[in-house]
């Protein structure tokens, strides 16, 4: 196997949650998120010697291979029918606004949430969002713009003007 | 703290307690020595190959860092000029004329960004320079450049921006406060926009002066109505002044940028008539709730795309739908195939093609919560004529690959058989209850003609199969050509 399996092994190690967490955002699932990660290490493994930055790399195939899934099949993962990292016998606000926000970020489309992981959890510039996503920069910008106007809603449900209806997969 | 700050520690802590299954090294290793076993087909090859050569133009040797933003394929030369036009712009909006106001908000957004207040903008400015300030719906709005003392290393931008929003009226320090910073942008671009404060809201958006606005009422096909904003080079819309329309930017005789506006021909509820009108043609069989919700989240996920509500082409409950999905495995435990209640719906678009959505919802839940997945099309023909044959390809259509495609077709009510052809030849054939089937055909899935036959053997009617995803060939972004 071509991958300098010491050197591989480390990278594993040390910086699985952190890619871990990309895809959970990505998925809003563990169980979904395991799998794009350890498809993404298992492409990854094949040229291990030639990538410079293996983050980069990884996050750029787990988004593109997560979004091209969405393409052609598409998800709807916003009708979940429970919050998976939560217990539920937590009825405190930090827990509601936690569910409200894990409930934003599944209405929006997988490049939308993309966008918004790229640019607030792994918080990369968004010239470096654009060029992981193999779009402009004012694509970034403009669904950054929508995402972050859903998502704040959900941090702040009163900025919810009158009549607002919380809805599934409809961002642009 | 600003609203970037806040959604980036709330999006930190909802993954705070995520814990990694044992073994994440080992896991991967065995994942790679079961995927050497298999013969991957075409697709993953050209998945990874695409991936990685783009991602080799990242990390090419000698190279530290990223490349440049916009299009990794074009150059970024064009747009700087384009973006420094805006920044060289005269302030825009009604509070723009109030040059003390603007001087005020300058210095206040500059000893902020000095005293560190704005998390993502800490490098060196030499300058903050107002492009937009205005009073929109209740709220006060500004646009401000920063200006670099040096472009950014990484990325080559001379300038960053950020969007202010404060209550109508609010004084320059209040706007310049961090509470009223709204998405902080590494780039100031040549087209820049806002929506103010939620997507059903009022929106702003702005060009380099002498650039100008065209708006026009949503087109029925292709057929737009372009009239001049009277703002020029910028456009507001408030919750009043929101329509349904397409946006175009012309900079002397080029057309820079067309895009959707903002909203969807579902921006309420649909009311019951929409519903029944949506349904009037469908086959099969659809609850009625399931179609309202699945008309609304389409309509709206696709906004003013589309020329007309969606509508419910058919509905029935499958055997065996595929779940595994391109280049990757079922989760564990979970099974390669599903039973579930299928739902096509389909609208017109700008542009004159209807594109579609399928809708799958497992009979069983998946482990990870799914319920619902699907996968969208594009067709030219009038999905919705009962008379019609629609098929669409329900996994991964890799094209020219070969081995078997899984195939959604429906057909009109007399149907009784589907009979696939590839060059007159018989290729696959299926059964048809309730107006649909879903079958298994031999890639690729061009150049295949979808019969649907009647019970004495008859074929009455005929297609091919759809374009897999929907296409926007209308939408234009063309600041980076020259």
């Amino acid at each position: 196997m071509a991958v300098d399996d010491e050197h591989f092994r480390e990278f594993v190690e040390t910086r699985y949650i952190d890619l871990l967490r990309v895809a959970y955002h990505l998925t809003g699932s563990t169980q979904d998120a395991e799998d794009l990660v350890q498809a993404a290490l298992v492409k990854v493994m094949r040229r291990w010697r030639r990538v410079d930055d293996p983050m980069a790399y990884l996050r750029r195939v787990m988004i593109n291979q997560h979004i091209s899934v969405w393409r052609r099949h598409r998800m709807h993962e916003v009708v979940t029918a429970f919050f998976p990292e939560r217990p539920t016998r937590d009825m405190t606000e930090t827990v509601t606004e936690r569910r409200a926000l894990y409930d934003a970020m599944r209405a929006l489309t997988p490049r939308t949430r993309a966008v918004i992981v790229l640019r607030y959890v792994v918080d990369l510039p968004e010239a470096e969002v654009a060029a992981a996503l193999g779009c402009s920069v004012g694509s970034v910008k403009s669904r950054a713009s929508r995402g972050l106007a859903r998502l704040r809603l959900a941090l702040a449900p009163d900025a919810a003007p009158t009549g607002t209806t919380k809805m599934t997969g409809v961002t642009p | 703290m600003t609203v970037d700050d806040e959604l980036s520690q709330a999006l930190a802590e909802l993954s705070r307690t995520l814990t990694p299954q044992p073994d994440p090294y080992g896991r991967a290793r065995a994942r790679y020595r079961r995927s050497r076993q298999r013969r991957f087909g075409g697709l993953v090859l050209a998945l990874v190959v695409s991936v990685g050569s783009t991602a080799f133009a990242i990390a090419s040797p000698g190279r530290t860092t990223q490349p440049l933003p916009a299009d990794p394929s074009k150059s970024i030369a064009p747009v700087l000029v384009w973006s420094d036009r805006l920044l060289q712009s005269p302030p825009r909006g009604a509070v723009a004329r109030d040059s003390s106001y603007v001087r005020q908000l300058s210095e206040q957004l500059m000893a902020a960004q000095r005293r560190g207040e704005l998390s993502r903008l800490t490098v060196p400015v030499s300058g903050v320079k107002v492009l937009f300030a205005d009073d929109v719906d209740g709220h006060r709005v500004a646009l401000a450049a920063f200006v670099r003392n040096q472009p950014d290393p990484v990325t080559g931008w001379p300038s960053a921006a950020a969007w202010l929003v404060a209550d109508e009226g609010a004084s320059a320090q209040e706007l310049a406060s961090t509470a009223s910073v709204r998405g902080v942008s590494d780039a100031l671009e040549p087209y820049e926009s806002l929506a103010v404060d939620g997507p059903d809201d009022a929106h702003v958006a702005i060009a380099p002066a002498g650039c100008v606005f065209l708006s026009s009422p949503l087109p029925d096909g292709d057929t737009f109505r372009w009239a001049p904003e009277p703002t020029g080079s910028y456009l507001v819309r408030t919750a009043r002044t929101q329509r349904p329309e397409w946006w175009r930017v012309d900079c002397g005789e080029v057309t820079r940028q067309i895009t959707p506006g903002p909203g969807s021909l579902a921006s309420k509820p649909i009311t019951d008539a929409q519903l029944a009108t949506a349904m009037s043609r469908v086959r099969g069989s659809v609850e009625q709730q399931r179609a309202r919700e699945l008309v609304y989240q389409w309509a709206q996920s696709e906004g003013y795309r589309l020329t007309a509500l969606p509508s419910v082409v058919w509905g029935g409950h499958l055997a065996g739908l595929p779940t595994g999905l391109a280049d990757t495995s079922p989760a564990a435990g979970e099974p390669s195939v599903e039973d579930g209640q299928v739902t096509v719906l389909a609208a017109p678009t700008v542009g004159g093609d209807w594109i579609g959505e399928v809708s799958i919802a497992p009979d069983e839940p998946r482990s990870d919560g799914l319920l619902s997945t699907g996968t969208s099309f594009t067709t030219t023909a009038d999905p919705t004529d009962p008379a019609g044959v629609l098929a669409v390809s329900i996994d991964d259509d890799t094209g020219g690959s070969e081995g078997q495609q899984s195939l959604l077709v429906v057909t009109p009510a007399a149907a009784t058989t589907v009979r696939v052809l590839r060059d007159g030849q018989e290729v696959a054939r299926s059964a048809v209850s309730g107006s649909g089937t879903a079958m298994q055909v031999p890639r690729p899935t061009a150049g295949l003609v979808v019969e649907a036959l009647d019970a004495s053997g008859g074929t009455i009617a005929s297609g091919q199969v759809s374009t897999q995803g929907s296409r926007r060939t209308i939408e234009t972004n063309t600041w980076n050509q020259e």
